[in-house]
């Protein structure tokens, strides 16, 4: 049954959210990071091997820290001409779907609600407040504060372990902490993205060309939130970019699924492709045997525990083959 | 959750590894990454397929630092570590990372310090 993605601000689901995102980062599973690095298969992938005390490598990982580390894998995994198997190309929509849909059921599964839909937090609306209004909008009452250790609000109770440092690009099993922000502190980035960039955003009509990078001048770049080519350079970070940079602290660094509003930020942004998908035709570049391997219409999207997909089977999540979602509005 | 349980168990049994790594053609998993420090940018300008290579070697209070610098086609850099800044320069690549180091809570650095310690 295709379940119906709504705005946090009113979905009756942000409770089922908050209630699933807790039970999944309480919930143990049977891998230990230790096991996970004695694994032939992990020894020999970029980035993938986790490091801590020894106490700490053999505690099991919960559920949400199986998501954050499935995330660091594929960014850590480059791709052939640039780019990661997750970002800065083409790969970033489907793979970030994929990534998304698996969490909804995981939290159907422990919550039970099998109509739960992922909510999304439409930022672009938000961007129309006051610099100061963003700081205090409604959006901080569903996730909690915009500053600090969260140890208050919804997500009180939440405790992370797996961390990556920037500095060396590791990422660490550490002693179980809050997570972190710091929006609104960030010089550069002190604002949302606007209605405006959203708009600029849909308005191409490319999905992705070449070089299929962080220069493309195309939908999917200006979506990912690298650089616009066509508006001067020495931009700050933008759309989806701009919202790891404006929160800030645990969702800076690759660990970013940490904290739950990066799935709230890429409802939206999954929900921003749905409405480029529903005005230009379900249709993805490159094509197979065009442009970089790992972002082809049939590579194969890094996955762990669940099976893998290939973009061009996840260009329709409400069709019959994949009766996944639909959303109760998109942009336009 | 039996359900969750039975995914854990089978990744187990497949020796945790991921589904999807190996591209087509390549067999292995192509990893397909530069030195560190290194990029190259190709791109073709009127029939012409042209290249430019770009190393950088950062060192910091005289430490060699291997971060990943990518110089992108515009000329801003980026850095795996850092993964949604493309900055003008490596310098503000740099003092980024030296922030995240200076102003990481305590705690949390001394987990990455006894982690590797124990290495």
């Amino acid at each position: 049954m295709a379940v119906v993605r709504e705005n946090v601000l009113t979905s009756a689901h942000a409770a089922t959210y908050v209630a699933g995102v807790l039970d999944l980062a309480s919930r143990p599973t049977s891998i230990t990071p230790a096991q996970l690095n004695a694994s032939a298969a992990i020894g020999s992938a970029p980035g993938a091997r986790i490091f801590g005390t020894s106490a700490e490598l053999n505690r099991p990982l919960t559920w949400w820290d199986l998501f954050t580390w499935w995330h660091v894998l594929a960014m850590n995994w480059p791709t052939p001409g640039g780019g990661n198997r997750a970002h800065s190309g083409p790969v970033f929509a489907p793979w970030h779907r994929l990534f998304l849909r698996r969490l909804e059921e995981a939290i159907q599964a422990v919550t039970g609600a099998q109509d739960f839909g992922l909510p999304y937090w439409d930022w672009a609306q938000d961007g129309e407040l006051s610099e100061a209004g963003q700081l205090t909008g409604a959006i901080w009452t569903r996730i909690g504060p915009p500053q600090g250790q969260i140890t208050s609000g919804p997500f009180a109770q939440l405790r992370i372990r797996l961390v990556t440092n920037p500095v060396d690009r590791r990422i660490y099993v550490v002693p179980a902490r809050p997570i972190s922000r710091t929006a609104g502190l960030n010089q550069t980035v002190r604002t949302l993205p606007t209605r405006d960039d959203q708009t600029r955003t849909l308005n191409d009509d490319t999905y992705d060309g070449p070089n299929w990078d962080a220069a493309a001048d195309s939908f999917r770049n200006k979506l990912e939130g690298w650089r616009d080519a066509r508006i001067p350079p020495r931009q700050a970070p933008r759309m989806h970019n701009r919202i790891h940079v404006f929160i800030g602290g645990s969702m800076g660094p690759a660990s970013s699924p940490n904290d739950p509003v990066f799935f709230l930020n890429h409802c939206n942004v999954d929900r921003q492709w749905e409405a480029w998908l529903t005005e230009n035709g379900r249709t993805y570049l490159p094509a197979a045997g065009q442009g970089p391997r790992g972002h082809q219409a049939n590579d194969p999207l890094l996955s762990i525990v669940w099976p893998s997909m290939r973009p061009a089977q996840v260009l329709d999540p409400g069709s019959a083959a994949l009766d996944w979602y639909r959303y109760d509005s998109l942009p336009v | 959750m039996e359900e969750l349980d039975r995914l854990a168990a089978d990744f187990a049994a497949r020796d945790y590894e991921p589904d999807g790594a190996a591209l087509d053609g390549d067999g292995h998993g192509d990893h397909g990454q530069h030195g560190h420090g290194e990029g190259v940018r190709r791109f073709e300008y009127r029939g012409h397929r042209v290249e430019i290579a770009t190393r950088y070697e950062v060192t910091i209070d005289g430490e060699t630092w291997d971060g990943h610098v990518e110089a992108l086609h515009d000329g801003t850099v980026a850095y795996h570590g850092l993964p949604q800044y493309a900055v003008p320069s490596a310098v503000d690549l740099i003092r980024t990372v030296i922030d995240y180091e200076e102003d990481a809570p305590e705690d949390l650095r001394a987990a990455f310090r006894a982690a590797q310690e124990e290495e």
